[in-house]
């Protein structure tokens, strides 16, 4: 254990990694952990100033069941998982181990750039809300598995957005993402949106695949011929397939989203736990404005304006309820699309991970485009497997697969089948 | 007479083991020190998440079904989201959109004596803020608050009527009657802070006051007649009547405005993504109206067919549950208007003691056999409610107890003791003074320890003078 | 801005919501009329609990992580 504290230590001197390292951790399988998931007795920040102090009294229910596992530190991310380039931290920005003036992507970008950097950590854990799995897990070249939701106990994990967030892996290989995902997934009754279905991890079915041709048309050119030289190569038969409200996915996703986080986020306010000043004197507006002003970064602030404004009254209707509503007709789109195929392909994300001087010229907007490729599948909840697919201007490229619900037999499977592909 | 508007929002804690959206204990909440009843969910700690009580359930949907509510089929939970420092997520878990029940009723008397439907618009479960203390000043002057999250959580029912009370008077009354029947269905903690409400009041169409957090339903009362004195003053001195909220304080009796109506709080409510809908079928609405027992107003209705009492000795003994199941029990073996006799002076010793029946320890048995004692003759009436008076907190020492009260042989020479205790008394008597026949009555009755009953001591007296 | 008042924050950055609100707009395209909203991925419902005590936090745990506080109450402003 010991070499890999030192090794934890020396990859975050030079890549960021890491907000807590714990030295404490003895004996076991070492596991990094996403820093929104609560460790008990371990600082838990979400990335944020605003708890900057924040040591849990209890442990979230995945850390309760990572059974001979020691917690050796907790990842940097983008404050409460806002964000796909992990910049948005307020604990230094990991650096991608291919190329360290690019992103290791976000939000889970510590958790997967420690697996792709660590000689011996075979997987950590991270959590996905609109694909902060599989971005890192793709500009980072290793496997990004994101559970179908329910299936992982979201009981301790600090919410950005509970209707969508998932706790998953960060692993080297499919296999050990599926020992990860077994050790973590089952019923727990202290969640009441977990769900009691069992895991399946195997099947020998003779999938079929489908490509949704959304995806493709997202995606840089050079992506898209290495994908298809890659499956023409392999020899499997695939059919295209439409998700026809893929344009309307990143809009629907943000409304969602922002409109429970910004919820989620109202308790941070300078009582009980973390970032609090003096009070006496003020008065509560005041006080939590002082807090939250100074404790929130701007992403997040951004954030919770927005997500403020689409569920006022006479807003609500047009941007709330709306987008609950275009969010069902994206969850038929992919019934309707397993109904013919078993998995859907398609690249993990748009491009290779951005540099930090390109990430700096983006709008808001540019940002919250570039998970196109990821929200919808997040918004209907479905699982995913990002694999790597090798290299293109030297930096990692991933394949994501996705299937139905509970359905995380056939992605694995394929997974592996993917992992053996000449790249 | 000016035009009156009124409708309550009230607020009732239910008297469930946990709280409504976790596992913590609700046993003696109000007692136990500051922040020893909390845990991740009722302190808001970031990762927790919430889970709904079943029991909170039940209990509302037998308050629904007893005031003549609809019950709806699926119940869905909301985030109410206001900043506020008793707040421990700065939203609370409610039910906005779709309550549990609406559409129900409550009868009472109005301001005229008329009879008269209150309307209940809703019913919903909702989780009670902390409790806040205002350190050096009010809540509008205080340095700092400090905070007790004992309270966070806790499950409240919330009945919000339609405003069509026309009286304060008239509030008490639907707030009494709520009482009675909350305490029937034993889904509610009788005490403090039990029931609160918030009054929104009209005055001739002028704009609505708000004043909150009243508890109670006696001060409801008075908060409401103040205010309407208020605005008389101020309509008075040329004042507009603005929109606004109040606070009630209690031990001052004046309400003190806290904030005007520019924007009302935008609460913007969602789904709450933590909990799902819960379906309420048809199953368990019935399961919950068979553990309705006959309410109030049924019982009066009954009484008064089937028992010879008047309406005020009919009240008096439903208007605690136990007692009425007291007397039920009795008039089985005994004639119902000597047990409603009784257990109207029993009722009058727990109200002396301030105990409720739940707490007295008298069982029918012995009650029945002071009744039996009663009708032989062999205590007096007095002595019987001295009896009475001891056996209802101990009754195990009946037997001993009435011995003390038992009618003597011996009453000639008690009548005999008294007129040589009393020469100068009989003395006036005979002199003419007929009014200290009083006095010597009282004195034979004291001397006998109530054995000799008034009449009888007359009698002899003037016998013997 | 009243949205800023209303998240308790002091950030005028009303252009650049503006904008991102417009885009969001698309929507508006989307034919929903018959659709029912999605509150979550899939139907999960009745999930209820016993009202069955459990152990809460001792109240050392309960005060750990405040920095503000007085005796064994948490500390805050004042209320209004």
């Amino acid at each position: 254990m010991k070499k890999i504290i030192n090794e934890a230590k020396e990859l975050n001197k030079k890549y960021n990694f890491f907000v807590t390292i714990n030295e404490k951790a003895i004996k076991g399988i070492p596991i990094a952990v996403k820093d929104n998931i609560c460790t008990k007795g371990i600082l838990t920040t979400a990335g944020s100033k605003i708890l900057h102090n924040y040591y849990p009294v209890f442990n979230a229910t995945v850390i309760e069941k990572l059974k001979g596992c020691s917690v050796i530190g907790k990842t940097t991310m983008d404050e409460f998982g806002f964000g796909t380039f992990s910049i948005n931290s307020a604990y230094g920005i990991p650096k991608n181990p291919h190329d360290l003036t690019r992103s290791c992507g976000g939000s889970s970008g510590g958790s997967a750039g420690y697996i792709a950097a660590s000689k011996y950590s075979k997987f950590a854990i991270g959590q996905s809300t609109g694909g902060s799995i599989t971005c890192p897990a793709a500009f980072c070249g290793v496997v990004g598995l994101t559970p179908t939701y329910g299936l992982v106990s979201r009981y301790g994990l600090i919410d950005f957005a509970n209707s969508l967030d998932k706790i998953g892996v960060l692993a080297k290989t499919v296999d050990d993402a599926s020992s990860c995902l077994k050790m973590i997934a089952g019923y727990d009754q202290k969640d009441s949106t977990s769900v009691d279905v069992k895991l399946k991890t195997k099947t020998t079915k003779n999938l079929k695949i489908g490509i949704p041709k959304e995806y493709f048309e997202h995606t840089d050119k050079k992506i898209v011929e290495k994908i298809f030289k890659l499956l023409d190569d392999s020899g499997i038969k695939y059919q295209e397939v439409s998700l026809p409200h893929t344009k309307y996915a990143v809009s629907a996703y943000y409304i969602i989203a922002l409109c429970e986080a910004s919820t989620n986020l109202a308790k941070f306010c300078g009582l009980r736990y973390g970032l609090s000043s003096n009070p006496e004197g003020k008065g509560f507006n005041e006080y939590f404005t002082e807090i939250r002003s100074k404790g929130f970064g701007e992403e997040a602030k951004r954030r919770i304006l927005l997500g403020t404004y689409a569920r006022m009254a006479g807003y609500r209707d047009q941007y709330y309820l709306k987008a609950m509503k275009v969010r069902t007709l994206i969850i038929k789109d992919f019934k309707k699309a397993f109904k013919k195929v078993d998995i859907l392909v398609a690249p993990s994300m748009p491009t290779i991970a951005p540099k930090f001087t390109e990430i700096k010229k983006l709008t808001p907007l540019q940002h919250y485009a570039y998970d196109i490729l990821t929200v919808a599948p997040n918004l209907a909840g479905i699982p995913q497997l990002s694999v790597p697919i090798g290299t293109m201007d030297k930096m990692p490229i991933g394949l994501q697969l996705l299937s139905d619900h509970f359905r995380e037999d056939y992605i694995l499977s394929f997974g592996k089948e993917v992992e053996r592909w000449k790249k | 007479m000016e035009k009156i508007k009124i409708g309550i929002e009230t607020h009732v804690q239910l008297n469930t083991k946990t709280k409504l959206f976790c596992g913590c204990s609700m046993k003696d909440i109000n007692s136990v020190s500051e922040n020893s009843r909390c845990c991740p969910t009722c302190l808001g700690m970031p990762g927790s998440k919430p889970r709904v009580n079943k029991g909170a359930i039940d209990a509302a949907i037998k308050v629904a079904l007893a005031l003549n509510c609809d019950v709806l089929s699926e119940m869905y939970f909301s985030r109410k989201t206001y900043f506020y420092p008793d707040m421990s997520k700065n939203f609370q878990i409610t039910q906005y959109e779709v309550p549990l029940a609406k559409d129900g009723k409550l009868e009472i008397i109005d301001f005229e004596g008329k009879v008269k439907k209150i309307g209940i618009e809703r019913i919903h479960l909702e989780e009670d803020p902390a409790k806040l203390q205002h350190v050096g000043g009010d809540i509008s002057t205080a340095n700092y608050t400090l905070i007790d999250y004992n309270r966070s959580g806790i499950p409240l029912i919330e009945i919000v009527t339609k405003p069509e009370f026309s009286h304060p008077k008239e509030v008490r009354r639907f707030l009494k009657k709520l009482v009675m029947i909350l305490e029937y269905l034993d889904v509610y903690v009788p005490g403090d802070l039990s029931l609160k409400s918030d009054l929104n009041i009209s005055i001739d169409g002028r704009e609505r006051v708000e004043i909150k957090n009243v508890t109670g339903a006696i001060d409801a009362e008075k908060a409401l007649q103040l205010e309407i004195v208020r605005q008389k003053g101020a309509i008075m001195r040329g004042e507009k009547i603005e929109r606004e909220t109040r606070a009630w304080l209690p031990g001052k009796n004046i309400t003190i405005s806290l904030r005007k109506k520019e924007t009302e709080n935008d609460y913007g409510y969602i789904f709450e993504p933590d909990l799902t809908k819960i379906e309420i079928s048809k199953k368990w609405i019935l399961e919950m109206k068979n553990k309705i027992p006959e309410l109030p107003h049924h019982k009066f209705e009954r009484y008064q067919k089937e028992f010879d009492i008047s309406p005020e000795l009919i009240n008096s003994i439903i208007d605690d549950f136990y007692l009425a199941e007291f007397y039920e029990k009795c008039v089985k073996k005994e004639d119902p208007k000597l047990v409603a006799t009784w257990v109207n002076i029993l009722k009058k010793i727990l109200y002396y003691n301030k105990k409720s029946f739940k707490e007295a320890e008298i069982t029918s048995d012995i009650f029945l056999k002071l009744l039996k004692m009663i009708k032989r003759g062999e205590i007096t009436d007095l002595g019987a409610e001295m009896i009475l008076r001891e056996i209802t907190f101990n009754q195990q020492e009946f037997d001993k107890i009435s011995k003390k009260y038992v009618k003597t042989d011996d009453i000639a020479s008690i009548i005999d003791g008294v007129i040589k205790e009393n020469k100068e008394a009989v003395f006036d008597y005979k002199s003419g003074n007929e009014k200290v026949m009083q006095f010597l009555i009282g004195q034979v009755i004291r001397k006998s320890n109530r054995t000799v009953d008034a009449k009888t001591a007359k009698r002899l007296l003037e016998e013997k003078l | 801005m009243k949205v800023a008042k209303s998240a308790r924050l002091d950030k005028d950055i009303e252009d650049q919501l503006k904008k991102i609100l417009e885009d969001f707009k698309l929507l508006e395209e989307v034919e929903t009329d018959n659709i029912e909203p999605s509150f979550q991925p899939f139907e999960i419902k009745n999930i209820l609990r016993e009202d069955a005590v459990e152990e809460s936090l001792s109240q050392e745990d309960a005060l750990k992580n405040a920095e503000q506080k007085q005796d064994k109450f948490f500390k805050g402003p004042r209320a209004v």
